[in-house]
């Protein structure tokens, strides 16, 4: 059995390194964001070609200030609820389909999208991004520093 | 156990349901490595150096042995690397989910589905699946095996 087991994980370190050399392929060794790397450079380190543009904290206390576009919330609703950048909307990506046609009801494709979750470990924002812009919204950024950012800036937060 | 080692025909059902669950659950992993580098790494658990090797070698060995429960060649050494994957799946699991970290499952495809509760029973079903399908192999004589 352990003969088996081991030719296995053999088998599949050879069909992983030869994978490598497919498109799409990923190195052994790889770059990951650690607690002290900045939310732009950790969007550097994630971001895939073509996804929605960084946004930084300041570009985003500007726009939230200014209330120049809308600002989309991609965390569940239990999260949102915990506290949440003030005047956001929450869209939780994973209930986009039924969700989608409710918080952006005559939302003009043109409109600034600032698309947030929680911080550098979460992904949402980016499911949610490239989804928007897949349905046709033209100007969607990414606040990746997300939730933990604003509120570890000191910055007012809204609950509920 | 005894009846169901003897009884070969409700393990057949098993051993072909978890073939397959392994085999379709390998393919977008196969696919794109990244994605399912960045599930394991929002799970923030591996070690960032580990990161990349398992997302480059986890996939194969996941359909190694979907593919060897399926032909019966090897099933023995799939039957444990199966069990041992999903107690370190439900491990991951369990463990996200008590952090409250909203993160993909990374089960089947790239932010196809959340981890909730619902995910962990799921996976908890499979993970009993696993657990007879490796008794009951483990206990088969040699000369009942394909190789």
């Amino acid at each position: 059995m352990f003969r088996q087991t081991a030719l296995i994980i053999f088998l599949a370190t050879i069909l992983g390194a030869v994978r490598q050399f497919a498109p799409n392929g990923l190195h052994w060794i790889g770059k990951w964001p650690t607690a002290s790397t900045s939310a732009k450079e950790a969007y550097g380190l994630m971001a895939r070609p073509g996804d929605p543009p960084f946004l930084s904290l300041a570009e985003a206390i500007g726009a939230e200030s200014k209330k120049n576009g809308i600002i989309l919330d991609a965390r569940d609703k239990n999260l949102f609820k915990e506290g949440h950048i003030p005047g956001a909307l929450n869209l939780p990506f994973y209930e986009y389909d039924t969700e989608a046609s409710k918080v952006l009801k005559s939302v003009d494709p043109q409109t600034l999208m600032i698309v947030y979750c929680e911080g550098i470990n979460c992904e949402l924002s980016f499911f949610l991004g490239r989804q928007l812009e897949k349905d046709g919204y033209k100007n969607v950024k990414i606040f990746y520093g997300g939730y933990p950012e604003w509120k570890n800036a000191g910055l007012p937060i809204e609950k509920g | 156990m005894n009846t169901l080692i003897r009884t070969k025909f409700p393990l057949k059902i098993i051993q072909i349901a978890l073939g397959l669950i392994f085999l379709g659950s390998s393919f977008y992993k196969i696919l794109s490595p990244p994605s399912f580098a960045h599930a394991i790494y929002n799970y923030q658990l591996a070690p960032l150096w580990l990161i990349n090797p398992a997302a480059i070698i986890l996939p194969w060995v996941q359909f190694l042995c979907g593919f060897a429960l399926l032909t019966r060649i090897g099933e023995k050494g799939a039957s444990l690397l199966i069990l041992l994957m999903m107690i370190s799946f439900q491990i991951a699991l369990g463990s996200a989910l008590i952090r409250g970290l909203n993160v993909s499952c990374g089960c089947f495809e790239a932010g196809g589905s959340p981890a909730t509760w619902l995910t962990f029973s799921r996976d908890t079903l499979i993970l009993l699946l696993a657990a007879i399908q490796f008794t009951v192999i483990a206990r088969r004589p040699k000369a009942d095996e394909a190789i």
